[in-house]
């Protein structure tokens, strides 16, 4: 049975048709050979240049220090390359199926868009490995020197493999978010380099607190900070991976503006986290352990958001949303936005909280609103799609929203209201928090974000149940 | 094994598909003709699982094309107007590739790959990169493509268009080949002759309103009432038109390519009046018989060139 299930998982990576067939044409291609060529002539340039310029060290010991300069040298060489390669095999992958009037035939076969989007992200993490593991034998150079462990080795690889996955990715995600190549291709590297650039300043921070082993906030809530870097990687890769299915599917107008502003907020975050960093904040700052939760939590509740996305259930229902004219319309999310934008900012002014928290919690709207259109899209196909109801259900949504922001005038020790607000799903920092607003639900005594959050899981809980009833009822039309 | 029920497609404010009914039985060979943007493409994209319809809700061997996609991917093979196909690749890989899409088990490929290669007409080509083949190729090479999963109904969206003459006709034969199989055909196409020789029904859209459908005989009926005459006479057509504009019964009448045409209703007696009286003008009238009605005959009636 075991072995039955072994085989299938196998076989539902390995015998993937898209993967099978990208390969066979990915790899008759000339500028693959072209593109190996020049990344070992990169490396090995780099080795050679360091190997000869290096002074004859005067002591043994300073061996290992060059063996350490010479991984660094080449793990940043390679992960240049890797992020400038990796887009570049998935940016026309969906496009150019579009282009190539093929992208039909596909959806219109039994391959599920699972399928497609592993198929075709597999095609590019199988020729970056085959480019990691052709510089293996450079990378053995640093081993004749001494001062870095085989395991440290490994873990490079490993981190080289991620950021490939997320480069491409994203890739993926402007292929099947665009019609034409030249345009994912301009977006994704144009993201890559607004990247860069914000990143760029909070890189000598992580750097130094991941080779120090660094932990992020204290007691209960510690945990390592390359444990933290890896969850966030994961969820952007989740939710990367969950637009694209949704992109090859079909498009939903007021979903691109949730993302877009989902994004836009997550960015931000990140934004705010390498503010800090450039300016002396330790990791254990309250201020700084908010916004980065934060950043994660937006990004954990989209992908929640993702899974529980009921759309092929409620598809039938979308013209009627549409129709609306709430959720078709930007100006809706944009007053929706600016209302909220005007009233954290009035609260930041009688409060004085700070640009942290500020944006911590804009991200943390976002993410919400994230997870309730979703939930909405749910509720809709279960029980009509009649316009009022939507602008109802809206209209409460946007109060819940704001709703708990209400109490800060009066109350006295704004900041940890803040700081309970933004992490209240995590049952590991409820310590934090003694002066949030109690409310009783089902027998337990919770403070009032806690149940609140409680409340939209419970929900999103049961429109999945519902949806997943309706599924296994659905049988072959009599 | 196809059904419609008050299918509706929008795309932004224009209305595609307007509460469309049909239904197509098991074994038919359905010819859907329509001018352009009368949402015939639309139609077959929702038939495809490629289109969710704004309104109602259409069944493909009584699965849902809404609910249970995949199983109407199962039994359906479809055929779209343009598709492309993967330059670099042999004939034999591409449908290698399709086979594993449409889950066919990887011990049967090959079998099944060389049976839908012969029954295409393709063996020869098997080893073939594609960007070598011609267009009336690369169509029979995405015939075999629907055809290899063994589907019971097969949707085809302008399959003939771009071919030469010999290569439509090649398609057509096998085309009929598939009826006689006991596929189910629903067909697309704006060459309305080669829909005639072998569809059994057909459905007229018009403006994403389904204006007429049925036997082709039976809609003749419907939009006729009387019989379609010729007449051909050597001197004087527009006094012969006169005659029988005046003539009780006659209807509709107008010259086609030096041709007298017009619709009778009446007895045969009043017919043979009407003969003799156009033989008593000394017109030298050559030809007076019933015209043969055609599919574009029918579709010339029923239609007035009104896009959605």
């Amino acid at each position: 049975m075991r072995g039955s299930g072994v085989r299938r998982i196998l076989d539902f990576l390995l015998d993937n048709p898209i993967l099978i067939k990208e390969l066979r044409i990915g790899l008759r291609e000339r500028k693959i050979f072209l593109l190996q060529s020049l990344y070992l002539v990169i490396l090995g340039s780099a080795t050679a240049m360091f190997l000869f310029s290096a002074s004859a060290p005067s002591d043994l010991l300073e061996l290992p220090e060059q063996g350490r300069l010479l991984h660094g040298i080449l793990f940043w060489s390679q992960l240049t390359m890797v992020i400038l390669i990796t887009p570049s095999l998935t940016c026309g992958q969906i496009s150019g199926e579009r282009e190539n009037h093929s992208l039909d035939l596909l959806r219109a076969s039994r391959l599920r868009t699972v399928e497609i989007v592993l198929g075709k992200l597999g095609y590019a993490l199988a020729y970056v490995g085959l480019l990691l593991v052709s510089s293996l034998p450079m990378v053995a150079v640093v081993f004749l020197l001494g001062g870095v462990a085989p395991a440290e080795v490994v873990a490079a690889f490993g981190v080289l493999a991620l950021v490939a996955a997320l480069a491409g990715l994203l890739g993926l995600f402007f292929s099947a978010r665009e019609h034409k190549t030249s345009h994912a291709t301009n977006q994704a590297y144009g993201v890559l380099i607004l990247g860069f650039i914000l990143g760029i300043s909070a890189l000598p921070g992580l750097v130094e607190g991941l080779s120090q082993g660094q932990t992020l906030g204290t007691g209960i809530l510690a945990i390592p900070l390359w444990l933290y870097l890896l969850l966030n990687a994961l969820c952007l890769a989740a939710f990367l991976f969950l637009k694209i299915q949704n992109h090859l599917r079909r498009r939903v107008a007021h979903e691109s503006w949730l993302g877009r502003l989902f994004l836009g907020s997550w960015l931000a975050n990140c934004g705010v986290l390498g503010l800090l960093m450039t300016t002396g904040n330790s990791w254990s700052d309250p201020e700084l352990v908010a916004a980065t939760w934060c950043a994660a939590l937006v990004v954990a509740l989209a992908s929640l958001g993702c899974f529980l996305d009921p759309r092929p259930f409620a598809a039938p229902r979308e013209e009627a949303l549409r129709r609306s004219g709430l959720t078709f319309r930007p100006g809706f999310w944009i007053g929706v936005l600016l209302a909220g934008l005007a009233l954290i900012a009035g609260a930041q002014a009688t409060l004085g909280a700070s640009l942290a928290q500020v944006v911590s919690t804009l991200g943390l709207c976002a993410g919400m609103l994230v997870f309730f259109s979703w939930v909405t899209r749910g509720l809709h196909a279960l029980l009509g799609g009649r316009p009022r109801f939507a602008a109802l259900y809206y209209s409460l949504l946007s109060a819940i929203l704001v709703l708990p922001t209400l109490p800060l005038a009066a109350e006295p020790s704004a900041p940890s209201f803040w700081l309970g607000l933004q992490i209240s799903p995590l049952p590991a920092v409820w310590s934090l928090w003694d002066d949030m607003p109690q409310v009783h639900l089902a027998g337990l005594e919770l403070d009032l974000p806690s149940a609140c959050m409680l409340c939209w899981l419970g929900l999103a809980a049961l429109v999945g149940a519902l949806r997943l009833w309706r599924r296994t009822r659905s049988g072959p039309e009599a | 094994m196809i059904r419609c029920c008050g299918l509706s497609h929008r795309y932004d404010e224009r209305l595609a598909l307007d509460r469309l009914d049909l239904q197509v039985g098991s074994g038919e060979a359905f010819a859907f003709i329509g001018p352009n943007g009368a949402g015939k493409t639309t139609t077959i994209r929702i038939l495809a699982t490629l289109l969710e319809p704004s309104e109602g809700e259409a069944f493909v061997a009584g699965f849902s094309t809404l609910d249970q996609a995949d199983e109407v991917r199962r039994v359906l093979g479809y055929m779209p107007d343009s598709f492309g196909v993967y330059d670099g690749m042999r004939v034999w890989e591409y449908l290698e590739f399709f086979a594993a899409a449409y889950r066919i088990p990887r011990g049967e490929r090959q079998r099944t790959v060389s049976d839908v290669l012969e029954l295409t007409e393709l063996g020869a080509r098997r080893e073939t990169n594609i960007e070598h083949l011609s267009k009336g190729m690369r169509q029979r090479l995405c015939l075999a493509k629907t055809l290899l999963h063994d589907p019971q109904v097969l949707v085809l969206d302008e399959p003939a268009s771009g071919l030469d003459p010999r290569a439509r006709i090649d398609l057509k034969e096998l085309l009929r080949e598939l009826t006689r199989m006991g596929k189910t055909l629903f067909v697309s196409s704006h060459i309305l002759p080669e829909l005639a020789d072998f569809c059994t029904t057909v459905g007229i859209l018009e403006a994403g309103r389904l204006v007429a459908c049925g036997r082709v005989e039976e809609i003749l009926r419907t939009v006729d009432q009387g019989r379609s005459m010729r007449v051909r006479v050597l001197r004087d057509l527009e006094k012969a038109g006169a005659l029988v504009e005046e003539f009780p019964g006659s209807s509709r009448v107008r010259v086609q390519d030096g041709v007298l045409l017009f619709q009778f209703e009446g007895t045969l007696e009043a017919l043979a009046e009407l003969a003799e009286g156009l033989a008593d003008q000394r017109l030298g009238l050559i030809e007076f018989a019933e015209a043969r009605t055609d599919l574009e005959d029918v579709f010339m009636r029923v239609t007035r060139g009104v896009v959605s």
